[in-house]
């Protein structure tokens, strides 16, 4: 029989390293003992997205986000504006709506298809996002379905939340770099890592979120883990991230807060824009290894002289390798900045949940490794594949139609441009009403609908969404 | 908005899958737009087996706003909890698959854990023994919802034994209520458009039935995908060999109990299903392994008492169609494939089979994207039942018998390999799995070698008595409980 793990040593220096210490800490009740190696590599992003699940999980484990979620510190937003980018601009909106009123039975994207209207003017969390308004998932009047706002938090606030949490609890932490692993000869473990002030630290269970140390755990190549991990293939979800590089830019001002997020196409840049109470944060995202875009900086020039750029990060792509290896697992890949389109939170978050669903023991089963990786490959490949749909609307909007889809996305826009149906998606990451949302905008609202609504009467429709309408402008 | 609409929906075959096909159309699709017709023929007889279901028919009969009391009355119904599986593990061993999880996940683990370290410690009790519906059934009773309300189990999960046949024609009555037009023939003839889609059906007496979409209900005959399309038939005999099946109808001689009971034999297994009015039986078998004489009188053996009717033997092949939909034709029920009957899932996947098609619902024009999330989603369900079914037989025990000991033996699908090997290493169940595989797979003797590792943090003392609430609560819970056939008498008497 398995014995209970008793440590766990976390590598890295950053949100995504004390995030995970903390949600194991409570996770397991204080039962494991924590140790941060704390490497201080990397700088860290001003602000990031989350979603409703950070919430959730942060509830769950009775984290009190209060300090975190304090107006100068997070901004929610309802929803997103994708803009063209050309001269005469013209955008799309995504909604962040996940139930939506129905007419006798029907969800209201196939009605407004049905009869040709813009099914945006027809969506309370895009309604919101348009009139700079924010309500709380609770206060919405239920007959207009619902909607999960997105969030963006100070980075800066987030990361001494948690550390000042950690100590409180009394997570350890050793200031130093990890500059040697000792592997166990048969079964691949990390036995010991080997740190720059000396030490020597006996290991159970290993994080690594370090980028540096990730060329040092991939040493194990040379153990045969063939059998452990045959089913899983990441190599073709790593060529899926889109961009190698995020730079992050400040504008301080004393504008208001503004609840909607905006993505548009800069050069070969994406930018994504959001606006907190005393300032405006600007993430651009690129593949130019060399250097900032000669685009972003003749666009910051123009637009906003007077910013300043706080955070700088190349990207690595996911590895090809599974995350989870004898008893270690690498979630070096997965910053918060890794995407403009998708918090990047959520899938961190989710590798953290799988992790304590298939909580290993001491002996690190290899078949429940094995179950951890194939499951959040699924989860990985849902969000690459998202991403990839995503950039798509995006350069379609930048009328550049360069973007290959992936057959899943060709297959995902083809039911839904057929007949507005959402293809089924087995315990997703990304939810159903995410790819109903985006699938509108890769569409471009040109969209199908349920044939059924051809035996139903217009004139009725067009009441309901007359009363829909007039319900919506009282948000 | 100008797309060619469907129009007419034809569908061929009138038994269990041909009835609830055109219920749920009917009730889904507006009578004033969509023509619906059933073809069918007195001549030709249904399976009319598949008595015993899953809890999913609730949600359908929900959806077609069907009365539970009715819907007992009508189909003589009885209500069940799981089935029963003796001998299947090791001769004279038993146990309960429930209809949900045994005990529930607590602190982030699942039940069959905590159970794990106590018998590591020496509890001898079964996992049953943790499983409030598994206790409900063993004493015969069933749980009342109001009596439990605020209780700890007032969510459950129950279906029905019924009359397979009773509910074509119960459902066939609430269909010709909505507008479907049955008409009585046989098919003569299969016709083509040029683009390979079906056009029309001949019927012997010359009647032609033209249709925009067609669906094949004709049972094993195939009539539509298999004869007129030619779909290809996926063969998963090498893993589910039973071929036969002998079935009869006795009294009922004993208490109605809320459970399906499957007997395992020496070449396969025999089924009994108790309804109000009548038991249904069946013996389920490879004929390589066992001649129709030797089952028959096995089968009187297992009967112990004399049919109703004369039995008769069913020849079934498993496996599924590479495409249940194809071209303007969707194959639902046994046309469209075949799993045996030993999980209840022949009714589940008729209705699932339903639903996905409404769900999908086409425009005329182009359904080839339809079509494919249809075939990808159908086959993922045919795939994931067949592996529970598998996993069944695989973990037998006996030596006594070369059926068994050739299913110990056989190469397992890779899917299922997988997750067995998960189980029996340290008790994971991938999510969105088919069956309570805790409950199986232990009920069979198969005891993951480890416990989650975590519960080494939970003193012994805290365990003993946490497991030893669980009893309890289980044990005051189902005093309260009526017997199943006091509960379908208070059912018929109040109407509910």
């Amino acid at each position: 029989m398995s014995e209970a793990i008793k440590n766990i040593t976390i590598i890295g220096n950053q949100t995504e390293t004390w995030m995970t210490a903390i949600l194991l800490f409570r996770a397991l009740q204080g039962r494991c003992k924590i140790t941060v190696i704390d490497n201080q590599e990397v700088s860290e992003p001003a602000t990031f997205e989350v979603s409703a699940y950070f919430f959730e999980i942060h509830k769950r484990f009775g984290i009190n986000l209060k300090p975190v979620s304090q107006p100068e510190n997070s901004v929610l937003f309802a929803a997103t504006q994708i803009i063209s980018g050309q001269a005469a601009d013209k955008s799309v909106w995504l909604s962040h709506d996940v139930a939506l009123p129905q007419y006798k039975g029907i969800e209201l994207p196939h009605i407004t298809s049905f009869l040709n209207l813009p099914t945006e003017n027809y969506s309370p969390s895009i309604y919101l996002a348009k009139h700079n308004k924010m309500l709380a998932p609770k206060q919405f009047n239920p007959v207009l379905g619902r909607y999960e706002p997105g969030g963006q938090i100070n980075g800066e606030v987030y990361l001494n939340f948690l550390k000042e949490a950690a100590k409180f609890v009394g997570i350890s932490s050793i200031h130093a770099a990890v500059t040697n692993v000792n592997f166990d000869s048969e079964s691949g473990q990390v036995r010991q890592l080997v740190l720059s002030d000396g030490q020597t630290l006996d290991c159970q269970l290993v994080i690594n979120t370090s980028y540096q140390t990730r060329q040092l755990l991939n040493q194990t190549q040379a153990f045969d883990k063939g059998t452990q991990n045959k089913a899983i293939q990441n190599t073709d979800t790593a060529n899926k991230l889109a961009f190698s590089r995020c730079d992050q830019f400040i504008v301080e001002n004393v504008a208001p807060a503004k609840h909607s997020k905006t993505i548009r196409r800069v050069g070969h840049s994406v930018l994504s824009q959001t606006q907190f109470l005393n300032k405006t944060v600007l993430s651009f995202y690129s593949n130019d290894d060399s250097g900032l875009n000669p685009d972003v900086q003749q666009y910051l020039q123009t637009h906003y002289p007077e910013s300043n750029q706080v955070y700088q990060h190349m990207q690595m792509p996911l590895p090809a390798e599974p995350i989870w290896q004898a008893n270690w697992l690498d979630f070096s890949s997965f910053r918060f900045t890794l995407s403009p389109y998708y918090p990047a939170s959520t899938l961190l978050l989710r590798g953290v949940m799988r992790l304590l669903e298939l909580f290993p023991g001491a002996d690190f089963e290899v078949s429940n490794t094995q179950l951890f990786n194939q499951q959040y490959h699924l989860d990985i490949t849902g969000f690459s594949e998202y991403q990839a749909l995503f950039n798509y609307t995006v350069n379609l909007m930048f009328s550049d139609e360069s973007s290959q889809l992936s057959e899943q996305n060709q297959h995902r826009l083809a039911l839904f441009t057929s007949s507005g149906k959402v293809s089924h998606e087995l315990n997703p990451m990304i939810s159903r009403e995410n790819w109903r949302n985006l699938l509108m905008c890769a569409s471009q609202n040109q969209f199908g609908f349920d044939p059924v609504l051809q035996a139903l009467d217009p004139k009725a429709m067009n009441q309901w969404l007359h009363q829909l309408i007039q319900k919506i402008s009282h948000l | 908005m100008n797309k060619r609409q469907i129009r007419k929906i034809v569908i061929l075959g009138g038994g269990t899958a041909g009835w609830m096909t055109a219920a749920a159309v009917a009730n889904r699709l507006p009578s004033q737009f969509y023509q619906i017709v059933l073809v069918e023929s007195e001549q030709i007889g249904t399976v009319g087996v598949g008595e015993s279901t899953i809890p999913h028919i609730r949600q359908f009969n929900e959806t077609l706003g069907i009365d539970e009391a009715e819907f007992v009355r009508e189909t003589n119904a009885t209500f069940k909890l799981g089935i029963q599986f003796k001998h299947w593990g090791k001769s004279g061993e038993s146990y309960i698959h429930p209809f949900g999880e045994v005990g529930e996940l607590t602190n982030g683990i699942d039940f069959h854990h905590y159970w794990l370290k106590a018998k590591s410690l020496g509890l001898t009790d079964s996992l049953d023994q943790y499983s409030f519906l598994a206790q409900a059934a063993l004493e015969q009773k069933f749980p009342e919802k109001a009596q439990l309300k605020g209780e700890k189990f007032s969510q459950y999960a129950y279906s029905y034994h019924i009359d397979a046949t009773a509910y074509a024609g119960f459902l066939r009555k609430y269909a010709q209520n909505k507008g479907v037009t049955r008409i009585e023939g046989q098919v003569e003839q299969v016709c083509n458009s040029d683009k390979g889609d079906i056009e029309s059906l001949v019927l012997q007496n010359g009647q032609r039935i033209y249709g925009d979409l067609f669906i094949d209900c004709s049972g094993f005959r195939a009539l539509l995908i298999d004869d007129n399309l030619k779909v290809e038939f996926e063969d998963w005999t090498h893993w589910l060999p039973v071929n036969s099946a002998m079935v009869a109808q006795t009294e009922l001689t004993e208490a109605v109990y809320p459970m399906t009971i499957a007997t395992a034999h020496k070449a396969g297994w025999a089924w009994k299903i108790p309804l109000q009015h009548r038991m249904g039986n069946g013996f389920v078998y490879d004929n390589h392994f066992m001649s129709d004489d030797e089952a028959g009188h096995l089968f009187s053996q297992h009967l112990n008492t004399k049919p109703i009717n004369e039995p008769r033997i069913l020849r079934f092949k498993t496996g599924v169609r590479s495409k249940l939909w194809h071209q303007n034709c969707i194959a639902i029920g046994l046309s469209g494939g075949f799993l045996e009957p030993l999980e209840s899932t022949s009714i589940y996947l008729i209705q699932l089979g339903i639903f996905k098609f409404l769900e999908l619902f086409p425009h005329l024009e182009d359904m080839s994207a339809e079509q494919a999330e249809y075939n990808r989603i159908m086959q993922h369900s045919y795939q994931t039942i067949r592996d529970f079914i598998i996993l069944h037989y695989h973990l037998n025990q006996k030596s006594d018998s070369e059926f068994w000991q050739r299913q110990q033996q056989m190469s397992l699908p890779e899917s299922l390999q997988t997750r067995l090997a998960a189980f029996k290493e340290s008790g994971r169940v991938e999510l969105g799995q088919f069956g309570v595989w805790s409950a199986v797979c232990i009920g069979q003797n198969l005891i993951p070698k480890r416990y989650d590792a975590r519960l080494d943090w939970l003193a012994d003392s805290e365990l003993m008595k946490f497991l030893s609430i669980q009893k309890q609560q289980i044990e005051g819970a189902k005093t309260k409980l009526p017997t199943a056939a006091e509960y379908i008498k208070n059912l018929m008497k109040q109407g509910r």
